[in-house]
This record gives C-alpha cells, sequence and structure tokens, in this order.
C-alpha cells in the first residue's frame, strides 16, 4: 500500500528529529546549561571609593564624599499616589513637587529616576530600614570627587577624566574598565593605582529586561589607600589669594627633608569641575583660557632664570679661584667687548664691586667679567653643579628638565660658533638656559644647606604608614666659599640698597635673590627665590611672576607677605 | 446515531494520546504564559482550555455525523475558506508584518488554518472522484494542482510562506497514495527544489532574513536571530530530565519570546529535559501511525485520502515546528499541534482528529 510509504517517510523524519533532540539536549546540554546560566546571571559593578589625599595637618585636599541619591524605580511604582504621598511625608516634600521632578527626570521604565541628589545620611538610612514600605524607592551611594582646597591646590592634586583608549589598553591588566575616571595630572596621575579602589559587584539573577530578579552574591567595594602629602592647604589657599590670578608659580620647601609646603601654580581651576556632571560648562573656558590654569608652571614652565643664576656664578668663580670675596669690578653701566656693548641695568653704573655688593644690587658688570674668568664651560659647569638641565624627580608627573647651553650644543643646533658674548648673557642667567621655578628653588636649597640635597617631594605617608623617599645627598660644595655668596643673598634683602628690600619682614633675616628675565613679548618676568631665616635656614622659596615687571618689585612683594604667613604658621 | 458495532471501531487510544497531548500542552502553557498571563490579567490558560473543550465537543459531532456529508458540501467549505482567505488580504489585521487574522464580531480567527481542512476535503472528493479512471492521470493531476494552488497563492501573498508549505505536502502524500506515478512524484520534487532559488526573489526582507539567520543565527544575535538562540539555549539547557516545571530560567526570566504560541516546545525541552520531549515525540508518533492505521483498514477510497491528508498535515507541523525551535528550521511559524496557544489552531487539530476518528469508525472492523 502507497500508505506505508507515508508511514516510512513520517517515521524517518520524526526519527531523524529525535536524533537532534538527543544531541541537541543530551550531547551538548551541559554547554547549554552553561549559556543558560550565564544568561541569566549580572555582575552590577559597585564602585569603590577613591582614597582621600590629606595635607600635613590631615585635612583633605581632595576626597570621596558619599552622597545618597533617592531614586524611584519607574517599573516598580506600582501604586504612584501612595508612594507619592508617602514620600512626601518622609521627606517634607510637596507631593506635585515629587511629581515634577518625577515626569521631568523620567527617562525609561528600567532606569531609576533620581528624585533627590544629595539625602541627608541618617534619611538614606531610615529609608534603607523601612524598604518594605517604599518598594520602588532605591537609595543609591554614590561617591563623588571633592576638592575642597579648590583652585588654590588644583596644581597640586591634578584631577580625573575618563580613561582613554590608549590608558585602557596600558591599564586593563591592572583591573581598569572603560568606565573608570583615572588621574589625569598631579598627584591623582602620580599616585592613581594607590589611590584607586577596588571596585566591589553585585551578582543578581535578571530576566530578559535586565530587571533584578534575585540577589546572589555580593562582593563590597574597596575603598582606595589614603595619601598624606606635605603641603600646607591654608598655606596654599593664602599664597593663592595673593597672586591675585596673575600668571605666577610659587613654591616653598623645608630645606632639609625636602617636603613641599606649599606648590601653587596661578591661575589654577578647580578640580571638580573634572567630575561634578552639573558643572560640564565651565571645563571649555578653562580650557581655552589664555592664561593657561591647567599648565602646572612650578615644574613645567622653562624660562630663563635670569640674575638669580648669578648666585650660582659667584660661587663658582670663587670655588674656581677667579675671584675673591674681596675682587672687585668697575661698574661704568656698560661693558664693551668688540663692536658690542653689554649693559648693567643700572645705567649709571654700580661704581666698584665686589662678590657681596654686585649680588645685593644684581649688578651685570661684576657677573659679565666672572662669566668672562670662568669660560663657557665654567659657566654650564656651575649650572649643572646646581643640577639645572634635569629634572628634580619631585612625585608629579610630566616634570620639564630645562636646558643648560654649551658650545657644542650651539654648534650643532644654531650653525653658529661660540662667541664670549653667549657666555656673558650665559653668566647673568639669560640666552638659551631654561629652568622651571622649582629647579631654582632646589639651587637656592642647596646653598642654604651648604650642599646637602634632599628629595623634592609631596607624599609623606602612604594608608598611614610613611612613604619611602630617597635620603638626601651631597653635592659636594664647600662651605667657605657657600658663605661668602650667602652674605651677598641675605644683604639683597636686609640692605636698603638690595634689589630684593621689598621682601623684608621685622625680625626675620631672609636670604634672596631677585632676578628679571626678558620675555619674548611683553613685560620681562619677574623673580625671587631664596630660604629663611638666612642664618638657620628652615624653608626654601621661589617666586615666578610671568610678566611680573623688575623682580624687586611685585614678586619681592609677595615673598615678603609670605613670609609673614609662614612665621604665623610656624614654620619658620 | 452511532450503531454499537460503530463504537467499537472508535479508536480509544488514538483518542487519548490526543488528551495526553493536549494535557502536556496545557501545563507547558500555564508556565509559558504565567507571567504575561500575570502581566496582562488575562489567562491563557483558560482560553486555551476553553477552545480545547469546545474543540473536542466539535470533534465528537464530527464523529457521530457521517464525513461523506462534508465531502458532499467540500466545494461549498472550499469556496467559502477561499473568499475568507481573499478578505484577509482586503481587510485583514496585520500583526509582525503579515495579515493573517479576521476580526469577526470580537473573535480574531486565521482562514488559513481553516483552509488546510476545507483544501484536504475538496482535494479528497476530487482524487476519490477520479479513482475510476486508470490511464487518464493527467486530468486529476491538473485538478488536483488548481484546488492547492488557489489556496496556497492566496496564503503566500499574505505573506506567510510556511503555512503555504503545508499545502502543498499534503497534497503531494494524498497524491502519493492516490496512485500517482513515482516518477511524476520525483520530478515534482526537483522542481521544486530547482524553483526554491528562484524563490529568493519572490520573498519580502523579513522573510530573507529569516532565512539568512536561519543559516547562521550569530549573524544577528539581539535581532532575527535571538529567538532562534535563545530557543536553542532553553531545548539544551533541559538535558535529560529538564529544571522541572515552572522553573526553566530561559522561560520564566522572559528569554523566550513567542514561547506561549510557536515556541512552546522549547518550554518542554527546557523544564521537562530530553524525558519530556521524547514522551511528546512518542505521542505524536503514536498518533500518527493510529490515523494511518486506519486510513489503511477503511475500504472507502474518500475516507483513505481524508486521514491522509490530515495527518500528513499534523505531522508536517509537528516536523517543522520542533526543527524550528532546535534551530534546524527556518522560523516560518508553524505551530505545533494540540500545544501552542491558539483558538483556530487548536480547532483545526481537534476538527482534523474528528474527522479522522470518523473515517476509524466507519471502517470495517473484524
Amino acid at each position: 500500500m502507497r500508505i506505508r510509504i507515508v508511514e516510512r517517510v513520517i517515521w524517518g523524519l520524526m526519527a531523524l528529529l529525535w536524533a537532534a533532540l538527543f544531541m541537541t539536549q543530551v550531547a551538548h546540554g551541559p554547554e547549554y546549561r552553561d549559556k543558560a546560566e550565564r544568561n541569566r546571571t549580572r555582575l552590577i559593578p559597585l564602585p569603590a571609593a577613591r582614597g582621600s589625599i590629606l595635607d600635613r595637618n590631615g585635612v583633605p585636599i581632595a576626597e570621596d564624599h558619599i552622597r545618597f541619591e533617592l531614586t524611584v524605580l519607574p517599573q516598580e511604582l506600582r501604586d504612584p499616589q501612595k508612594t507619592w504621598t508617602a514620600l512626601s511625608q518622609a521627606l517634607g516634600i510637596p507631593e506635585q513637587e515629587l511629581i515634577r521632578r518625577y515626569k521631568k527626570r523620567f527617562q525609561a521604565r528600567f532606569s531609576p529616576v533620581t528624585i533627590i541628589e544629595d539625602l541627608r545620611p541618617e534619611a538614606a538610612f531610615l529609608f534603607e530600614e523601612e524598604r518594605e514600605k517604599f518598594p520602588a524607592v532605591l537609595i543609591r551611594p554614590v561617591p563623588e570627587r571633592v576638592y575642597p582646597s579648590g583652585p588654590a591646590s588644583g596644581a597640586v592634586t591634578g584631577y580625573l577624566g575618563l580613561i582613554t583608549a590608549n590608558e585602557l589598553t596600558q591599564l586593563k591588566p591592572y583591573g581598569y574598565t572603560f568606565r573608570d575616571r583615572v588621574g589625569k595630572d598631579g598627584l591623582e596621575q602620580q599616585y592613581d593605582a594607590l589611590l584607586r579602589g577596588t571596585d566591589g559587584g553585585l551578582y543578581v539573577e535578571v530576566n530578559a529586561q535586565g530587571k533584578i530578579a534575585q540577589q546572589m552574591g555580593f562582593k563590597s567595594p574597596e575603598r582606595g589607600k589614603s595619601i598624606t602629602v606635605s603641603i600646607d592647604s591654608r598655606l596654599q589657599e593664602l599664597i593663592y589669594r595673593l597672586l591675585e590670578n596673575d600668571r605666577a608659580a610659587v613654591a616653598v620647601m623645608n630645606c632639609a627633608s625636602g617636603e613641599m609646603l606649599a606648590l601653587i601654580s596661578s591661575p589654577s581651576f578647580d578640580p571638580s569641575i573634572f567630575v561634578d556632571t552639573t558643572r560640564d560648562d565651565e571645563i571649555n573656558p578653562i580650557l581655552h583660557n589664555e592664561d593657561r590654569p591647567m599648565f602646572n608652571r612650578v615644574i613645567r614652565g622653562l624660562v630663563p632664570p635670569g640674575s638669580t643664576f648669578k648666585a650660582a656664578v659667584a660661587y663658582e668663580g670663587l670655588k674656581e679661584g677667579k675671584i675673591e670675596s674681596s675682587t672687585a669690578f668697575e661698574c661704568t653701566g656698560t661693558v664693551r667687548l668688540g663692536n658690542a656693548v653689554f649693559r648693567c641695568w643700572e645705567a649709571k653704573g654700580h661704581g666698584p664691586q665686589m662678590v657681596a655688593d654686585a649680588l645685593e644690587h644684581s649688578c651685570n658688570t661684576f657677573f659679565y667679567q666672572t662669566g668672562r674668568r670662568l669660560g663657557s664651560e665654567g659657566v654650564a659647569r656651575a649650572a649643572r653643579l646646581f643640577r639645572l638641565g634635569q629634572a628634580t624627580g619631585i612625585d608629579l608627573p610630566r616634570e620639564a628638565k630645562g636646558f643648560v647651553p654649551d658650545p657644542a650644543w650651539l654648534r650643532k643646533s644654531q650653525g653658529h660658533t661660540w662667541r664670549e658674548g653667549d657666555t656673558l648673557s650665559f653668566a647673568i642667567g639669560q640666552g638659551a638656559l631654561l629652568t622651571t621655578p622649582l629647579q631654582m628653588l632646589t639651587l637656592f636649597n642647596a646653598l642654604a644647606t651648604n650642599g646637602i640635597w634632599p628629595q623634592p617631594h609631596l607624599v609623606k605617608m602612604v594608608d598611614g604608614r610613611p612613604a619611602e623617599i630617597a635620603g638626601p645627598v651631597s653635592i659636594g660644595l664647600q662651605i667657605s666659599e657657600v658663605d661668602k655668596v650667602k652674605i651677598g643673598l641675605e644683604r639683597v634683602v636686609s640692605s636698603d640698597t638690595g634689589t630684593g628690600r621689598l621682601a623684608r619682614v621685622p625680625g626675620l633675616a631672609i636670604a634672596a635673590k631677585t632676578g628679571t628675565a626678558q620675555a619674548a613679548t611683553g613685560a620681562s618676568h619677574a623673580w625671587i627665590c631664596g630660604y629663611a631665616p638666612a642664618r638657620d635656614p628652615k624653608i626654601s622659596f621661589v617666586i615666578f611672576v610671568e610678566h611680573g615687571g623688575k623682580g624687586g618689585v611685585r614678586a619681592a612683594k609677595v615673598a615678603g607677605q609670605m613670609m609673614v604667613y609662614l612665621r604665623e604658621m610656624g614654620y619658620l | 446515531m452511532l450503531t454499537r458495532r460503530e463504537w467499537r471501531g472508535f479508536d480509544r487510544l488514538f483518542f487519548l494520546a490526543t488528551v495526553a497531548l493536549l494535557a502536556i500542552g496545557l501545563l507547558a502553557l500555564y508556565s509559558a504564559a504565567f507571567q504575561k498571563s500575570q502581566m496582562l490579567g488575562v489567562s491563557f490558560l483558560n482560553r486555551q482550555l476553553t477552545w480545547a473543550i469546545l474543540g473536542c465537543a466539535l470533534a465528537v459531532v464530527l464523529v457521530v455525523i457521517d464525513y461523506h456529508r462534508w465531502l458532499e458540501w467540500a466545494y461549498l467549505l472550499y469556496g467559502f475558506n477561499l473568499i475568507l482567505l481573499l478578505l484577509v488580504l482586503v481587510i485583514g489585521t496585520t500583526r509582525g508584518g503579515a495579515q493573517r487574522w479576521l476580526m469577526i464580531g470580537g473573535l480574531t480567527i486565521q482562514p488559513s488554518e481553516f483552509a488546510k481542512i476545507t483544501t484536504v476535503l475538496a482535494i479528497a472528493r476530487f482524487l476519490g472522484e477520479h479513482k475510476e479512471m486508470p490511464g487518464q492521470r493527467f486530468i486529476p493531476l491538473i485538478g488536483t494542482l488548481i484546488l492547492v494552488g488557489m489556496p496556497m497563492s492566496l496564503v503566500l501573498m499574505q505573506p506567510n510562506l510556511g503555512t503555504a508549505s503545508v499545502f502543498f505536502v499534503m497534497a503531494l502524500a494524498m497524491g502519493v497514495v492516490w496512485g500517482l506515478p513515482g516518477r511524476w512524484i520525483v520530478a515534482a520534487l526537483l522542481l521544486l527544489a530547482c524553483l526554491a532559488p528562484m524563490g529568493w526573489f519572490f520573498i519580502e526582507g523579513y522573510q530573507k532574513s529569516r532565512l539568512m539567520v536561519f543559516m547562521n543565527p550569530n549573524l544577528d544575535p539581539l535581532g532575527a536571530g535571538y529567538t532562534v538562540i535563545q530557543s536553542r539555549i532553553a531545548m539544551g539547557s533541559g538535558f535529560w530530565m529538564g529544571k522541572g516545571w515552572m522553573s526553566g530560567t530561559q522561560n520564566q526570566l522572559n528569554f523566550l519570546p513567542e514561547r506561549h504560541t510557536d515556541f512552546i516546545f522549547s518550554i518542554v525541552g527546557e523544564e521537562w529535559g530530553f524525558f519530556g520531549t521524547t514522551v511528546c515525540f512518542a505521542l505524536f508518533l503514536f498518533l500518527f501511525s493510529r490515523g494511518l492505521r486506519m486510513a489503511e483498514q477503511t475500504r472507502d477510497p474518500y475516507g483513505r485520502l481524508l486521514i491522509v491528508g490530515l495527518v500528513t498535515m499534523l505531522a508536517y507541523h509537528t516536523m517543522v515546528n520542533v526543527g524550528m525551535v532546535l534551530g534546524m528550521m527556518p522560523v516560518v511559524g508553524l505551530p505545533l499541534p494540540f500545544m501552542s496557544y491558539g483558538g483556530s489552531w487548536m480547532m483545526t487539530c481537534l476538527v482534523s482528529c474528528g474527522i479522522i476518528l470518523s473515517v476509524g469508525v466507519r471502517r470495517p472492523v473484524f
């Protein structure tokens, strides 16, 4: 019968399908089990708080503030009227206002709607306790970076930003993900690996809509390590205010330990704007500001040191025996060299000058002559002795190295030979010599300590344990010769004819050297570097004011006021 | 009414297998539609149960009434159904890109489901009448092609490729049993194989994507391939004994779309495992074999053709549906007999059983 054909075809095909069922369900069953398992489970990340950055007195300059957000889950909102009434009573906010916020911020059925951004912690705990009463309410702890010191410490703390593709490929092995915020500058970048916590997670079962059906596991987030730095945030704020948003760099360091008490680049930025999403509109003006607030002038600003460099030339001249403390050069206001005329800033001339007088008056003529005696190699040696042209190694990212010129470099890159005139400019800190404010600070610190060179640094402690800092080294200065320079430096402030007399503070002996560095355009840059007290140095400092005019005025005034603050705070 | 002798011919086992499949289907449906029911406040189970009871009652009526009456009315019913299919194209309701439903006084019906029965009736009548003309096989062939071609093209225009193919397969099986020469059948199958690639140009975009996805579900894992991937995971994760009734994670956590209709078998697979699917397979196979046994035993060529057409229809649906759930066949939207949710389909299945049993009770029993 033909029916048998139909029956056999049906039997055959059904047997084939049955075999396929066996293959799928039994042979490959475990694989599919696994897939189904992964299908329904999901990891909800719980962001870890970042470690705090505390100043030397334990005052936070960057910390994670846990904010409690009160959110309403639309898909759980079964009885809106009852929920709003209960919430209104609990919060003391009119119902209409709550409903208005909910409607305004509603995005999608499955995304929580934030009703209150910053709930008081007591209130947050209350809601958690009475969870059953408010099934649609979810309290979310949100860590948020705050910078209490604001722009005053912006250059120190740096800021946070979303990780870039490049950074992610580098940092992925360390557990970073594409949603992470990482330090982009300053301490936030330098110590990112310590500050960053370990994110936790909630292991949950979800349905196809991603809605949580059941909690299966929990790993609590681990807060990052806190670091304590040597900065005094109160001092930072006082000095920052003194600078009145002019382009300037100020740094103060403990002479013996190398701890930075203050490190200020002005104008600066409030790092909070990069984490607070409500302040996004403030970012662009900062990025495009002509004053470059994001630029840390203390460690990256490269400028000629001007007359402040004379202190190093004086020491080298004395040590090499090219000059004695009694050697005098007559300053007539100009030095003639071949056809070229080199001027002292005092057109009338300073008359006969010995090394201490020359430092006091910042006499160019004296240093032109000393420079001639030392030669270009001698001046370059002076610069390298005080470690110009190399980074100080402070614990901040992207420190500039500076530049020390010499005849070989000039021939190679500029295509002309070193002339004696170049040596003269070099000797008074002009020309191709470039230094950062921090480098000049360490130069004067070495004079203050007679050649003991501590490692400049910011970090003091990590998680309550002292941080490891390289110990001080000696750069081998001859104390007898240093003392001769120091006499001049003290007179810069104490003498009534000293260029730094405006920095004078009654009852405090300050040793310093002012400087005026020619700028390519506009007014010259003003410098003052030094240490105090002059006889028993405790701190060294640098103040650099871009286009600040003659060093004696603006920079010295700031220095004087700063010394008052330092004394009030007990650092002197 | 039936005589006592005729009642003895009532195939109780066939009937019991049907009821068993209905029961399994209802349990699976309860699990599958549980959440949707809770959400919509509609009991899918109650509706399906209502249709099942109505369908069984209708089947009993069909057993009692001599099926020859339906054969007499075959062309009339067939013509009426064709009009309904035309109406679907004109005033039908569109769901998921295809126009398949007709709203009649609050009821949504799918005339293409009923067309399967009326077409079988019409072909059985036509081929039965031409049984006495050996040597003249050409006319019956042309007639059958016209009878099957009309509803097929109307269904294709909806468009509904899956259902259209049912008509072809039913007619083919009936032709084989009627005595169509073997080489004609081979020729027809070859022609179909050659025409299939050309069909690519005539099918709709969503059908193309379904076919592409059938070849490789990972092409579009969240779109067209989603259902296939999730269904295969559900089936596979059932393993030997399944995760237990109401405990399938793929099911209860809403990973399976269309799970109460076309993909109901994946619920059986997930919650009752290979054991459950094997029981279902055994019941289906038993049902088909018992049906074909009745066809063998009857002396009435009309009845034989009727059973062959209807059993083929049910078997083809079963095989294509299971293949689809396993990801072995494209998603063509053929529901599983007795299990998939849907009133028109439930009625069609039970009416088919009624007619098969009606032929069965009237066969000579020894």
